[in-house]
């Protein structure tokens, strides 16, 4: 009897232990999303973004997690076709890229596999759609995808077409170089052709800038690679994230380190979808709070980027 | 000296009204006989001459530079399905996919050289093979570095890959394909000048018929002698001349017509080798692409895989697998089964880069490259019996010693009722 209270013992700890440290996503087992036992304080609350569609706080637009929240009208719909279909980059090396065998890796892909693991109890019942930055908001607006996790940023304008979680990650706008050039920022490239991605938030930055530089702009993020490898752009400009996995694919090049702009990312849903974001932001809490977010950040980025935290929560109701 | 005087006493009634004597106007009927006959020689043997030379220069010339040019195109689209579906393979590229790219860049290389040797004196064609020869080392650098950077996993391959295939098929294969249409226009008018109804011949032989029978009445007029043998002999060369020309055209005209036929099946087994090197490159690409291009590489790959039809009874057993196995892969891919759609492409595990649709697309593949040698064969064998109805290289010599023969007949015949009068 004693043996038997101590296998007893033992297994129920057993399983607590591997409650605390599965893998991402592991914990949620159809688990409704609840509020984060911890929050990282990691990064202060910028001020309020104002643009062309008025001003709003682009970090504190989401919904706040409750518990059962996934009898809403979006989540059941996703639930009743039994996978996520996520809309990703195929070519962002570290945050959504095709991996050797065929299949889709980095940190953004991690947190799709979390929230299928919490949806589904399945990590796998995921389906990803590969989508080009110009195509991200257009395919939520016409449910081709049910969420968007690409290094999308949060910005008012977009706000006004789609939803968003909570910021899972504050990445900041840098520019990538040739190792030996003189180009120390966007000051520096006036005249000379910037590469980045069409419809994203760098092609603005680059327009805007006192030296105009002339934006490049590509579908593919990788093309921007080949065009600076073939001098025919002096640099890149997009998030750190992304400048860490080019960077990383050629020794030759040099993410410069002024910050040109604070990009906090967030999961994309469709405009409305209060419910999904509610859920979603429930599993980033659990995600972030059960070392799942930091384990795949020390996986994809630790050597490139260095120490992080998940950004503190904040939600639209506090 | 008595025929003489008779002559002369006959003489006078056809010569009435003239103001030559009969010896004068006996001498221009001569020459006009002997003009007729030696022009119809001179016309039958540079026409059966030319058009020996239009078979031996569309055969040995045109036709070679179309073939190779052709073969080019092949080599460079195959260069890049296999590039391409290397990639999707996986970082490690099987040793078949790497002798593969090389064996076709060496026979596009080598395959330019002699294109480019042949095309001297036409400027356009040269132009065009100059910009492939110079963008040749761009499109290898980039699939290099795209093997490179896959070995290393890193997905700016796949930006390479795009980027080469653009090269290739936007500018390489456009510039191949202009001297491809232009040879191939230019063979089909050098087929149509072999084998073309010697209207030439015809028309001069007749007319030359007409001056003999001019001078043979006009002879006999002035002789009383009714037949002239030297006179019949230049009208049964002349129309020795005309039946071998006739003759000459009927038997090419079945030849040609033949040989049209090979080089109809050829050029199309050519284009439907080079469709299907560019459906297995666009198949691929979507896959490696994911979407991103919104759907232009499936509809590419599709465009390209009917444009590989060869629509004959012998390959529509090996076509069909092809299509349906590809036309599943493209749907796979389209509804987001890319591991599928992968593994239906190029196999998986111990089979990688044998299994999917690689067996049906070299069956296919090689069926077309047989059609293809088939027809070439037949093809130079007809264009060599087209040369060989016209005689060959001594069309001209031989038709131009029957006219000399001919003209030498018309001389001697009427030359013995000049010497009457001598």
């Amino acid at each position: 009897m004693r043996r038997i209270s101590k296998v007893l013992g033992a297994t129920a700890l057993a399983l607590v232990t591997a409650s605390a440290c599965s893998s991402p996503g592991a914990g949620f087992a159809s688990a409704q999303p609840s509020l984060p036992a911890v929050v990282f304080g990691a990064t202060a609350p910028p001020a309020p973004q104002t643009t062309s569609s008025g001003s709003c706080n682009v970090n504190a637009s989401s919904a706040r997690p409750y518990a059962g929240d996934d009898s809403g009208t979006n989540v059941a719909a996703i639930k009743s076709h039994h996978r996520l279909i996520v809309g990703v980059a195929a070519d962002q090396y570290l945050t959504g890229y095709l991996g050797a065998d065929g299949a889709e890796q980095g940190f953004d892909i991690d947190l799709a596999h979390a929230i299928a693991q919490s949806l589904f109890g399945d990590p796998n019942a995921v389906q990803f759609k590969v989508i080009s930055t110009a195509e991200r908001i257009p395919d939520l607006q016409q449910h081709l995808v049910d969420m968007v996790i690409d290094t999308m940023t949060i910005t008012c304008d977009r706000l006004a077409k789609v939803g968003f979680s909570a910021v899972y990650y504050e990445a900041s706008q840098k520019l990538l170089v040739e190792k030996g050039t003189k180009y120390n920022g966007l000051a520096d490239l006036g005249g000379k052709n910037v590469c980045a991605q069409t419809g994203s938030t760098s092609i603005s930055l680059i327009q805007k800038a006192a030296s105009k530089p002339v934006a490049i702009q590509v579908t593919d993020i990788s093309d921007c690679l080949v065009l600076l490898e073939e001098n025919k752009v002096s640099g890149i400009s997009t998030d750190d994230t992304i400048l860490a996995g080019l960077a990383k694919q050629d020794p030759n090049l040099a993410v410069l380190q002024p910050q040109l702009e604070t990009e906090p990312y967030g999961i994309a849903v469709a405009h409305g979808a209060t419910d999904l974001e509610a859920y979603v932001n429930g599993v980033l809490a659990h995600y972030e709070a059960d070392g799942g977010w930091a384990a795949s950040y020390a996986h994809w980025f630790a050597g490139s980027l260095g120490a992080a935290n998940p950004p503190s929560a904040q939600y639209s109701n506090e | 000296m008595a025929t003489a005087r008779r002559v002369r006493t006959a003489g006078t009634s056809p010569g009435r009204g003239s103001r030559l004597d009969t010896p004068t106007r006996l001498w221009l009927l001569l020459v006009t006989a002997v003009a007729a006959v030696l022009t119809v020689g001179l016309v039958a043997g540079f026409s059966l001459a030319g058009r020996e030379s239009s078979a031996s220069h569309t055969a040995h010339d045109t036709e070679a530079l179309y073939t190779e040019v052709q073969n080019l195109s092949y080599s460079l689209a195959d260069a890049n399905a296999t590039a391409a579906t290397a990639l999707l393979i996986g970082p490690e590229t099987p040793s078949q996919f790497s002798s593969r790219y090389t064996d076709d860049i060496t026979q596009a290389e080598d395959l330019l050289a002699a294109a480019s040797q042949r095309v001297t004196g036409d400027a356009y064609a040269s132009a065009q093979l100059k910009a492939v020869a110079e963008q040749l080392p761009e499109y290898t650098g980039m699939i290099g570095q795209a093997f490179a950077d896959n070995r290393l996993e890193y997905p700016v391959a796949g930006a390479y890959l795009r980027q080469a295939s653009e090269l290739l098929t936007g500018s390489m294969l456009a510039e191949t394909w202009h001297v491809v249409d232009e040879q191939r226009n230019a063979t089909s008018g050098g087929l149509g000048s072999s084998t073309a109804f010697p209207w030439w011949e015809l028309g001069v032989a007749a007319l030359a018929i007409i001056a003999l029978w001019s001078v043979s009445r006009r002879v006999a007029n002035v002789s009383r002698r009714r037949l002239n043998f030297g006179l019949l002999g230049a009208l049964f060369t002349v129309l020795v001349l005309l039946i071998w020309s006739v003759y000459a055209f009927g038997a090419v005209s079945l030849q040609g017509s033949n040989a049209r036929t090979d080089y109809i099946g050829l050029s199309g087994a050519q284009t439907q080798i080079s469709e299907l090197s560019l459906a297995e490159t666009y198949v691929a690409l979507q896959q490696i692409d994911r979407g991103e291009d919104q759907g232009a590489d499936a509809t590419a790959a599709a465009a390209a895989l009917e444009a590989a039809n060869p629509g004959d009874a012998s390959t529509r057993s090996a076509y069909s697998a092809v299509s349906t196995c590809a036309t599943n892969v493209i749907g796979l891919a389209i509804h987001g089964a890319y591991q599928q759609a992968i593994t239906a492409t190029v196999g998986s595990g111990s089979t990688v880069g044998e299994g999917g649709c690689e067996p049906a697309v070299g069956k296919l593949r090689a069926d077309l490259l047989d059609i293809a040698s088939a027809d070439q064969a037949r093809f130079d064998q007809d264009m060599a019996s087209v040369g060989s109805e016209y005689a060959g290289a001594a069309a001209f010599p031989l038709a131009l010693a029957v006219g000399i023969l001919g003209a030498m007949a018309a001389a001697y015949g009427v030359n013995r009722r000049l010497a009457e009068f001598r």
